[in-house]
Order: structure tokens, then sequence, then C-alpha cells
């Protein structure tokens, strides 16, 4: 990889992983370190990461980092163990968007990486399991738990305006 | 397809997600607008995808990770070549006087005069910064005494002119018997003025003696730096009808794209094999 291209990945991914790990961590700085670190990591194996897979590699390497950091903070909410009341909404209502971001923020680590990997990039079955380390099997019913649990939120709210 | 209230989450998800067969897809939208609970459940579920913001999150700092491009010209910018003649130069310059200023007329070895800088007095305590392996013996290294088998690997960072900004880095690898330490004063920031390097521990004089090594340059982007490094070589060897020393071979890379410069140079003989790798930092 010539640094012209590293340069052009820069561009074309860092505003998406910087989006990818700032929404599960909720941290600018951590997001902003793993983004650099990243990176960093292209630019020291660019010469063997195949260039077609390049955005995957990225991904990887930093939901690896991103899921380093949570476990070390402990900061993994898992969705059983959030009490019910907690899991609806705020007593204001702020608007739908607002009301997703927060539903995906209370998903488990694993369902809310593969449905923003999904949705946000677009991403297939196989290459989100090459990303999060699962089978095809698991990150399926992952996004599928993960859009129910969504669903039934808007559901919930629905009922509540 | 039948869709029950037992199936019907899967179905939608899989109707969402477009893993449906054209036929089942067709089926389930017609049950869909057929019952008004499956309406209000698609479209739930369809909502649940997520969208970009409309203020999109974006990444700020994308000019703290991109690399310089284009820089291989600059390896053989003039101040590039300014830089490695004037290396070599004071190399050789330095052997030369080794050679023939520092050993008595019987061929014995000198260890110590006044010109002679011992390892134990090396100014090197004076560099911004000094990174030695685990391995380096400096005991060994005053007292001589450095086996083939020792590595020794030494990078000494030093003060470019008061600019801190300009900072050379000497790395010096695997020498087998002589240790190679330079003091270099980087004026690379100033055109047309090449870096001075001096020499803070020689070659080992037995290395320095030893005839017949050969110049080979066989990295073919380095063709015009090796003709730079002879120009340079010749005006200190001039006087000479034959060199006792060559380079024999230089290697010019890039270890890292924010490097000005970086050059192997590697002096051979049947016994006794010593890299220097020069670093040159903007």
């Amino acid at each position: 990889m010539t640094s012209h291209r590293y340069n052009q990945c820069v561009k074309d991914y860092s505003d998406a992983l910087y989006r990818f790990i700032l929404k599960n961590l909720k941290d600018e700085y951590e997001a902003e370190n793993i983004v650099q670190n990243t990176f960093e990591k292209l630019w020291v194996r660019r010469e063997n990461v195949d260039e077609k897979t390049v955005k995957a590699f990225l991904f990887k390497v930093a939901y690896n980092n991103m899921i380093d950091i949570i476990r070390k903070q402990k900061q993994t909410v898992k969705l059983e163990d959030v009490p019910e009341r907690n899991q609806s909404y705020s007593d204001e209502f702020t608007g739908i968007k607002e009301e997703i971001d927060k539903a995906v923020a209370r998903l488990p680590e694993n369902q809310r990486t593969v449905i923003m990997l999904r949705d946000y990039e677009g991403y297939d079955y196989k290459s989100i399991g090459e990303i999060a380390g699962m089978t095809e099997s698991q990150v399926k019913i992952n996004i599928f738990r993960a859009r129910k649990f969504l669903k039934e939120h808007l559901s919930r709210l629905e009922v509540m305006l | 397809m039948k869709m029950t209230r037992e199936n019907y989450e899967l179905l939608l998800f899989e109707l969402l997600e477009g893993e449906l067969s054209q036929e089942d897809a067709h089926q389930v939208m017609q049950q869909i607008e057929k019952d008004a609970f499956y309406k209000k459940e698609w479209d739930l579920m369809q909502r649940s995808v997520l969208h970009e913001d409309d203020h999109p999150v974006l990444f700020t700092k994308k000019d703290l990770l991109l690399r310089p491009t284009g820089r291989r010209i600059f390896m053989f910018t003039p101040v590039a070549k300014y830089a490695a003649a004037a290396a070599l130069v004071l190399i050789g310059g330095w052997w030369l006087a080794k050679t023939f200023l520092l050993n008595d007329d019987s061929g014995n070895k000198i260890t110590k005069t006044e010109e002679t800088i011992v390892p134990s007095e090396m100014p090197v305590d004076d560099a911004v910064g000094i990174e030695d392996d685990v391995n380096y013996d400096r005991t060994a290294v005053a007292k001589n005494e450095i086996s083939e088998s020792k590595k020794v690997q030494r990078v000494v960072k030093v003060d470019a002119g008061g600019s801190t900004d300009q900072v050379a880095v000497i790395k010096v690898a695997d020498p087998v018997i002589a240790d190679l330490s330079y003091k270099t004063v980087n004026t690379l920031g100033i055109d047309n003025s090449p870096p001075e390097m001096t020499m803070i521990q020689p070659f080992n004089t037995e290395l320095a003696i030893l005839p017949d090594l050969v110049f080979q340059n066989d990295d073919k982007d380095g063709t015009s730096l090796r003709e730079v490094i002879n120009d340079g070589l010749a005006k200190v060897m001039g006087p000479l009808s034959e060199p006792k020393i060559k380079i024999s071979r230089v290697k010019v890379s890039r270890a890292d794209e924010k490097e000005a410069l970086a050059f192997n140079v590697t002096f051979t003989s049947v016994a006794y094999k010593t890299n220097a790798y020069v670093q040159l930092k903007r």
C-alpha cells in the first residue's frame, strides 16, 4: 500500500471508524485514541494488508481495541442486567432519533456492534462476523435480537405518546 | 409462506434483511397489507434500522494520521546528496587519519594519543538522547572487548543546532569489531548546507587497516547517491594512488516516510563487516 493509498483510507474511513467507536464507547477521547492506534497499525502493516479488505481490517482492529477497553473499564452493559424500568425511556421525550440512540446504547455490546456495522456500514453477515469474531448465524441472531429490542422500545414509546 | 403470531417477527426481520426469496417476500407483504397488527409491526421493524445523524459525526484529527507522499525523489535532492557525501567524506577522512596518522612505523596500534578519543571518554552523554539495547556493554566497548557475537545497537539523538525539530538519529547495528557512533549536527533545514558529521568513537584500528574493501552499490535507486559518495571520497582520497578503503554497499532506504534521509553504509571485507545505519530527520 502506498502512502497515497493509505492517506485515501484515512479520508475514506476515519469518520466511519470514529463514529463506530464513539457510539459504542461514548467517550471522544478513547474513540480518537482508538482511531489513531488503528491507522497506526495499518501504516505499520501496510505492506501486508490487502487493499480490497482494508476497511474490514480497520474495523476489526478498532473493534478489538474497543473490546479491550470495554473489558478493562468493565463498561459492558448486559441487557438482562438492566432493570426493566430503566429500559424504557427518559421522563422527557426528546424525539424518535434520540430515543433510538438511547435504546441502542442499552443494547448488549455484541448486539450493538453488529447492528451498527450492518446499518451504518452496510456490511453483510460474513464481513460482520470476520470483524466481530462471530459466525454468520451468530451475527444474524444478534441483529435479530437488536432489532426486536429496538422495535419493542419504539412500540412502548408509541403507547406512552 | 404462512405468517403467524409465532413466526411473524422472524419473517418480518428476514423480509427487512432481504433474506426471503422473491416469492416468499411477496406472500409476506400480502399478509402484512391485510392485517393491521402485522402492518404496525412491520412499520416498527422498519424503524429499527439505524440511520445517519443529521449532523454526522466526523473525525476532526485526520491531519494527524496523514503521511507525506511522494518523498522518494527527496532522497536525491541536493541536500540529501550533500548530507550523504558529507557523512561519508568525514568517515573516510577519519579512517585515513586513523590509518596513516595513528599508527607508528612498525604498524603497531596506538591505543591512545591526544587525537584519539577512547570509548570511555566518548562525549556521547552530551547528546540529547541515547538509546542502547539491553546487550550494550559499555565496559566491553571501553576495553575494546566486543565479541563478534555481541550485538550492539545504539541510537544517538543530538540537538541539531539548537533547533529541537531537527534531530539526527544515528543507529549503529551489529558491529563485529568496531563500534560506530557519530555526533551529528544536522543542518538539513538550511538549503545547500550539508550536515556536519563528527565521529565520536573511531573505527577499531583493525578494521581501519583492512585492505581491498570493495565498493559496490547494488541499490537501483542509489545510483545518484553513489556518485555523490564517490565524489566525496575522491576529495579525501585524491592524494592516494589507490584508496585502501571503499564503501562496500550503500543502500538508500526510507524506514519512515517522515524521515528525510536514511541510508545504510556497510564496510565489509572477507573477515569483517560493519553496518552504519544513518537516519537524518527533519
